[in-house]
């Protein structure tokens, strides 16, 4: 995930999505972006691309009055969770044949 | 209003604070004595620095890093938007990191939560631990849960509950494991035991296994013993040392054991070798089966266009009368594709001792020794040797010798 060759743009993917799924309750972009280690307008970006997919799930604060707050938290939908797993299962299909 | 407040980018010596703590960025904070003590939370606007021993109620980080030459300890949650880097131990209730945490040693009451990289020199403790990218403990760990997007590395110790690794997981010192799932590479040393091991991509143990169940899919190799109550192979298994099974050692694939295989039962579609195999039970085979010194169980059924190295001794024995059924495991591709393998093929084998020898269909074997033999239509054999009833169907037959009855066979191998 972090190692010294550079992540494909699928690997930047998962990456994200195993960020956003330790936070069931919906995670902040800002902290995504901390743990994903990719500055937040280029996340957001590749969040919108998986939330307009079924991949990633948007979720808008309500502040106090119950009116939308301006923030987002993500989460991972089913569908999210389905790539990764796909997605870890190919690459141990390359790890099998010695990729 | 906080009780105290430190100036941003100042350098502050602290004793022991008798409510909250609220540092601005860039502050260094020190000890008069040899610790700073917070009876209730520490808040941390920015990057900050601790040079000694911190203890509070809570503490919350809201961006930047937080760099701890001491001791770190929180009667709460540790909840850090960015990183933490603590020269000594956390001890924390709760741990919530969104982007590193680097520690000497980390003792966790309830859960461990980072977004991206924990690196542990020394020991790991808690009750779940979950990191979306990467863990690296050089120590043991003592956890209950684990769950890794990308890599995991520990250096022993126990994870009694469910661990998860999408990428790699390595130990490198012997692990006890509850439930181990990797989907990538796993590499684990030798003394390692657990319940339940299944990798999707390509296992590989410096030593002797114990586990009750392993089921594995890609490439695994064990260069030890392997014991196991159950043991499902898709793809391929090297076993350097012995394998013993309690129940089923299912392989669709391929199975080189280097010593000997005892278990109860044995089902291969593909290819089997070992020096010896000892079942209690049944092996119902497809594919090549090579024993060096043979293959003993209660009943053995050999599928048409198989080919055996190698005695075969059992109760009963059949060798490719039942070819085209493949028990419950055709409807699987590996089965399958045996079975495409094996149409048209002759039934090969060397010696046969049994009971009872059924010889299929264009079954093909060296030598028979058993109480009661049947030839199928087709079917060739150098020399049958029996002492009850030999029973050949109205078709031809090609025997080599003519069939032999005797009052005693010789003794069985194995």
């Amino acid at each position: 995930m972090t190692g010294r060759t550079k992540r494909t743009k699928v690997d930047l993917y998962a990456t994200i999505l195993e960020v956003i799924r330790r936070y069931p309750e919906g995670g902040r972009i800002t902290r995504i972006s901390y743990g994903v280690g990719v500055p937040v307008d280029r996340l957001k970006v590749m969040v919108e691309a998986l939330s307009a997919n079924g991949l990633v799930r948007k979720i808008a604060a309500e502040d106090e009055e119950g009116d939308e707050a301006g923030v987002y938290y993500y989460g991972v939908t089913n569908r999210g969770l389905e790539f990764l797993e796909i997605y870890w299962k190919m690459k141990g299909f390359l790890a099998a044949f010695g990729d | 209003m906080p009780d105290v407040y430190v100036e941003k980018g100042s350098t502050t010596r602290l004793d022991n604070v008798d409510g909250e703590l609220r540092v601005g960025r860039g502050a260094k904070i020190a000890a008069k004595g040899k610790a700073v003590t917070v009876a209730k939370g520490a808040y941390f606007e920015g990057d900050a620095e601790i040079d000694c021993d911190f203890e509070c109620d809570s503490l919350t980080v809201e961006k930047g890093k937080l760099i701890v030459s001491g001791n770190l300890t929180v009667h709460k949650g540790l909840d850090v938007a960015h990183t933490v880097d603590v020269g000594g131990t956390i001890s924390a209730h709760d741990i919530d990191v969104g982007g590193k945490m680097f520690a000497r040693s980390v003792s966790c009451v309830d859960s461990v939560r980072v977004g991206g990289i924990v690196e542990v020199k020394e020991r790991l403790e808690a009750v779940s631990v979950e990191v979306g990218g990467k863990v690296d403990v050089s120590g043991a760990v003592k956890l209950t849960d684990l769950s890794v997007g990308g890599k995991a590395d520990v250096g022993g110790g126990v994870i009694k509950g469910h661990t998860s690794v999408g990428g790699v997981f390595s130990s490198t010192g012997p692990l006890e494991f509850g439930e181990l799932q990797v989907y990538g590479r796993c590499a684990l040393p030798a003394g390692s035991k657990g319940k339940k091991l299944s990798t999707f991509g390509k296992l590989s143990v410096e030593g002797n296994l114990a586990c009750e169940q392993v089921d594995v899919g890609g490439l695994t190799t064990v260069r030890g013993d392997l014991s196991s109550s159950e043991v499902l192979v898709n793809g391929k298994l090297d076993v350097s040392g012995s394998l013993s099974t309690k129940g089923m050692l299912e392989v669709n694939g391929s199975c080189e054991v280097g010593g000997e295989l005892m278990g109860a039962d044995l089902r291969v579609g593909g290819r089997f070798k070992a020096r010896k195999a000892l079942l209690s039970n049944q092996a119902d085979i497809a594919g090549e089966v090579d024993t060096v010194k043979g293959l003993k169980g209660k009943s053995i059924v050999i599928r048409t266009g198989t080919r055996c190295k190698g005695p075969l001794v059992g109760e009963r024995v059949e060798l490719g009368k039942s070819g085209l059924v493949l028990a419950n495991w055709g409807t699987r591709w590996a089965g399958q594709s045996v079975m495409m393998r094996g149409i048209g093929r002759m039934t090969d084998a060397e010696d046969i001792y049994g009971a009872d020898v059924v010889l299929g269909s264009n079954g093909r074997c060296r030598r028979i020794f058993a109480e009661r033999v049947e030839l199928s239509d087709g079917c060739a054999v150098d020399k049958v040797t029996y002492t009850q009833e030999l029973r050949r169907s109205t078709g031809r037959q090609f025997l080599t010798h003519p069939a032999e009855k005797v009052a005693v066979l010789p003794p069985f191998p194995l």
